[in-house]
């Protein structure tokens, strides 16, 4: 064979190029993952707050230990639901489909409006419930107190800890292969003894699995703890941290030392929370998709119905009839007084600049963040599933950071990497810091379900392309991300509705030029406003529900499985 | 398609479309390939055959640039497309004008028949028109006309593989990569898939690198087949001389079906004499040098064994009875046991007139130049 002067041929320019450019790309998902954590924890380093935080401050200690209390609303949770799950799926119910679909919206409602309903029912002096209940002779104080441990608690779990894991389990309960409980039945088990002894210990991984995830979300919970437990002087985590940076000056020392000692803990179940969902091959397993006979039960069906049905008028229906109720009241809570109801509400807020500026930003962060976000994770899933780029496997691990920090935490490492690095000054109280720090806040399940959707792609598909004479980048973009076109669409409402209603993550960043509708609802319930954050929870609540109904066409799905 | 500057090429007259060299793959610490080296000469059809995990898809994908070698070479029309040497001589995938059909067709379902057979001329920039016509002139050709607006799950599994093929070969490629591209049809289909795809090959003179695992397509197709085993080829040569004369026991085997037989050498002279059971058989084998003594395996085709109920005089025939008959409709399958100590049992067709049943003494009719001794 002849000698061949290999010189440097025309693609290898190109494939250097795309070399330089993944790793790049991973070294900035690396990197946005990784600094606010390596903040938090550096910050702490410093003794006397360590020390101030945890033997001087009474406050500190006890929010921590509220937290823990309150994060057992988890698996309480997480056992109903199933329940609730499982009946809905299984079980032949009149208005089942209904059912599910109720507590399908249910899962994307912002929780503060649904707090200003519970207020209108539960508050000790005007509560609606407290008031009928005292009209009964034997009751002469108001049973209900919102404002306590058990008011927050209540609020959570049936406004969205139970249909967070009813929308969760379904989707495991529904691939769980329908032979494994017919054989069951089959060898003389009745419909209760085979979901005790078979269903329930083959999806408990996966109940497991929506436990850990539920107790690390309940850690961020900040504005029904706020709304909630302050008037009562219940500091929990996250409204603790708040006070320690709004303070002046603001104690960031304080915060990161409280905030390090709960990561620490974070970090640990999100590490048993991987451990768990990878090692959870017997979910796998299970066929997909299997059709299967739906239970009949006779007459107790409209008993487990009529209960169903409850859950929903409690959990949703009624919040959003109280809701709207309260943002046409004169005075919030006061049914009793003349001619109680008015516009004047709606019409100052609608008439308000402040609330025009506020609804543009939070399109605008909600719609850059779920765009930006959709790209980013797309990317950045494909890199880790399809490159062969060194640093992958350890961009795999840190995407899943950001669950470890709750969103107020988040809030304060990138707003003190701000104000400390004037190379990111310019991010100061922009839409684009907002932007940003949604992106980061929704990246574990965004890079996730990219991932699972990305590796069901046949990998002869991709290769094909390549045969067929287009390049990498072109059939990233002409195979890849039209094929995965569902789960774009419900990745950007995921990312779009978890930035509109959030508060706690933006809290700190936004200024009075980029308040957002959530922020601003905030404001309004904190300043005793609770008519004004009336009319924006119900504005907020018709926008998210008009984007979970879209996404919803096209095939969201939202599952703790791998 | 812009102009690749080709500054590998070396002219050369009679230069094989595809030449493999001394290829070597290795996946952590299993060896997968080694040392694989053949030529494909224009408007050949060569087939990898072997089991799976033997190397065939392996070096199917290193020839289209989806793996790269540990050592070795592939060259496509005398230009240094892969070199595990030398890196920077990797040609990536769509650099290497091949054309490529998996065995799961690969039909890209978000996109229409027509669009996925358009893909790789789009791809190449051509004008609007071109595309049209040729787009037009190779689903005629591959008898797809009116499907064109389909979706890819609309069309049945013999449909797809058309499409598949199409879209391999709207670009004209140098070379035809073929993965199993039958497996997945029904036996009725196949056989008919495989009569069309011999017809297409020959009307477009197009140089297939066929891959599989099932050896009737690959004799009935290739006008070469190379047997593959654990990495290594076992044997090149055409469909007639892989199977009449296997280099080895493994070729044999997996090219057709074999009886086996052990048996012992008896005598040497003037024939050779093996003793299998109670009865023993000439053997017309000159080449080796088996002395008396030597254990042996005696090996066949089933349609080289004629059952009969009684040996003619001077027959070469091994004794026995049958124990067991199986019935198929169109033919009879016979478990036959060789009388003897050692209890051998063959299992052969038997014709349907055949008065078989089980207990039945049974000659099983031996033609000598047709038997292969492997030694022991």
């Amino acid at each position: 064979m002849a000698a061949v002067s290999v010189a440097a041929p025309p693609w290898a320019a190109s494939l250097r190029l795309q070399l330089f450019l993944g790793m790049a790309f991973l070294a900035f998902v690396a990197l946005v993952t990784a600094a606010p954590v390596l903040v938090v924890i550096i910050g702490a380093i410093d003794g006397n707050a360590w020390h101030e935080t945890f033997v001087e401050s009474s406050v500190s200690r006890s929010a921590i230990g509220y937290s823990f209390l309150l994060a057992l609303r988890a698996p309480i949770a997480a056992l109903i639901g199933f329940l609730i799950a499982w009946l809905l799926i299984r079980v032949r119910l009149p208005g089942g489909r209904f059912i599910e679909f109720a507590m399908w919206v249910t899962f994307f409602i912002p929780l503060l409006p649904v707090t200003l309903s519970w207020i209108l029912l539960l508050n000790p002096r005007y509560g609606l419930i407290n008031n009928a209940l005292m009209t009964l002779p034997f009751i002469d104080s108001p049973p209900f107190d919102i404002y306590s441990i058990g008011g927050i608690l209540w609020v959570h779990i049936v406004a969205s800890s139970v249909p967070v894991m009813v929308v969760l389990l379904g989707p495991a309960i529904r691939q769980l292969d329908a032979s494994f409980e017919e054989v069951g039945r089959v060898c003389g088990s009745g419909p209760f003894a085979v979901f005790r002894k078979i269903t329930l210990p083959i999806l408990a991984p996966a109940i497991l699995t929506g436990t850990l995830a539920g107790f690390i979300k309940s850690l961020e919970a900040f504005e029904v703890e706020q709304l909630l437990g302050r008037p009562a002087e219940i500091y929990v985590y996250s409204t603790r941290i708040y006070d320690l940076v709004s303070w002046e000056p603001p104690n960031f020392q304080a915060a990161m030392a409280l905030s390090t000692f709960v990561l620490f803990i974070l970090l640990f179940i999100a590490v048993v929370y991987q451990r768990l969902s990878r090692g959870n091959d017997y979910v796998t397993i299970l066929g997909r998709g299997s059709s299967f006979q739906q239970l009949r039960f006779g007459r107790v069906r409209w008993l487990i119905s009529a209960a169903l049905w409850l859950v929903v008028v409690v959990s949703l229906l009624g919040p959003l009839v109280m809701l709207v109720c309260g943002s046409f009241m004169k005075v919030f809570g006061f049914f009793n007084i003349p001619a109680p109801y008015t516009l004047d509400h709606w019409y100052d807020v609608l008439g308000d600049t402040t609330f025009s500026s506020s609804l543009t930003n939070s399109l605008i962060m909600s719609g850059g963040a779920g765009l930006g976000g959709v790209l980013i994770y797309a990317v950045t899933a494909y890199l880790i599933v399809r490159s062969r780029l060194p640093g992958r496997s350890i961009v795999d691990l840190l995407a899943w950071l950001p669950w470890s920090i709750p969103g107020i935490l988040l809030g304060v490492s990138v707003l003190w990497l701000i104000l400390a690095s004037p190379l990111l000054s310019f991010l100061y109280g922009s839409l684009t810091s907002l932007v940003l720090i949604m992106i980061i806040a929704q990246m574990p399940i965004g890079v996730h379900m990219m991932k699972t959707s990305i590796g069901q792609i046949a990998i002869e598909l991709e290769h094909s392309s390549r045969v067929c004479g287009a390049g990498q980048l072109r059939t990233f973009f002409s195979i890849v991300l039209p094929l995965i076109r569902p789960m774009l669409v419900s990745i950007f409402v995921i990312v779009f509705i978890s930035a509109l209603r959030d508060i706690s993550t933006v809290i700190f960043l936004a200024s009075a030029r980029t308040q957002t509708l959530s922020l601003l609802m905030m404001q309004f319930a904190a300043s005793s406003n609770l008519e004004a954050s009336a009319v924006i929870g119900v504005i907020t609540t018709a926008i998210v529900i008009v984007a979970a109904l879209l996404a919803r066409r096209f095939g969201l799905q939202i599952t703790v499985q791998r | 398609m812009p102009e690749l500057t080709d500054r590998n090429a070396i002219p050369q007259p009679a230069e094989p479309v595809l030449r493999v060299r001394a290829l070597s793959k290795t996946y952590g610490t299993t060896r997968v390939l080694s040392d694989v080296s053949f030529d494909l000469i224009a408007g050949e059809v060569l087939t990898l055959l072997g089991p799976s995990g033997c190397g065939k898809s392996t070096t199917l994908r290193l020839v289209a640039g989806l793996e790269q070698p540990d050592a070795g070479e592939v060259w496509i029309r005398g230009r240094l497309v892969a070199s595990g040497a030398d890196h920077r001589a990797m040609v990536p995938p769509e650099g290497r004008k091949v054309g490529l059909v998996f065995q799961s067709y690969a039909i890209w379902p978000h996109m229409t028949v027509t669009q996925n057979i358009a893909y790789p001329l789009k791809v190449r920039r051509i004008d609007r028109d071109t595309i049209a016509s040729k787009v037009a002139e190779i689903i005629r050709l591959v008898k797809l006309e009116g499907l064109g607006d389909r979706m890819p799950p609309e069309l049945s599994g013999g449909q797809q593989q058309r499409v598949a093929l199409a879209r391999a070969l709207v670009y004209e490629p140098d070379l035809l990569l073929l993965d199993e591209p039958l497996s997945n049809l029904d036996s009725v289909l196949r056989k008919e898939m495989c009569a069309q795809l011999k017809m297409l090959q020959s009307r477009l003179a197009t140089t297939v690198l066929y891959v599989t695992h099932d050896q009737k397509e690959a004799m009935s197709l290739s006008n070469r087949v190379v047997v593959m085993n654990q990495g290594r080829i076992e044997q090149i040569g055409s469909p007639n001389a892989v199977y009449e004369q296997p280099s080895s026991r493994f070729v044999q085997d997996f090219v057709g079906q074999t009886i086996r037989l052990r048996g012992t050498v008896e005598a040497d002279e003037p024939r050779l004499r093996v003793r299998i059971g109670d009865s023993a058989i000439e053997v017309g084998n000159g080449e080796r040098m088996l002395r008396p003594g030597a254990a042996v395996e005696v090996s066949m085709r089933p349609e080289d064994v004629v059952l009969q109920t009684a040996c003619p005089p001077a027959g070469n025939c091994l004794a026995g009875h049958i124990v067991e008959v199986m019935y198929y409709g169109d033919h009879f399958e016979c478990a036959v046991r060789i009388d003897g100590p050692e209890q051998q049992v063959v299992v052969l067709n038997a014709e349907k007139r055949q008065n078989a049943a089980p207990g039945n003494r049974i000659f099983l009719g031996i033609d000598q130049t047709r038997v292969k001794l492997w030694p022991l």
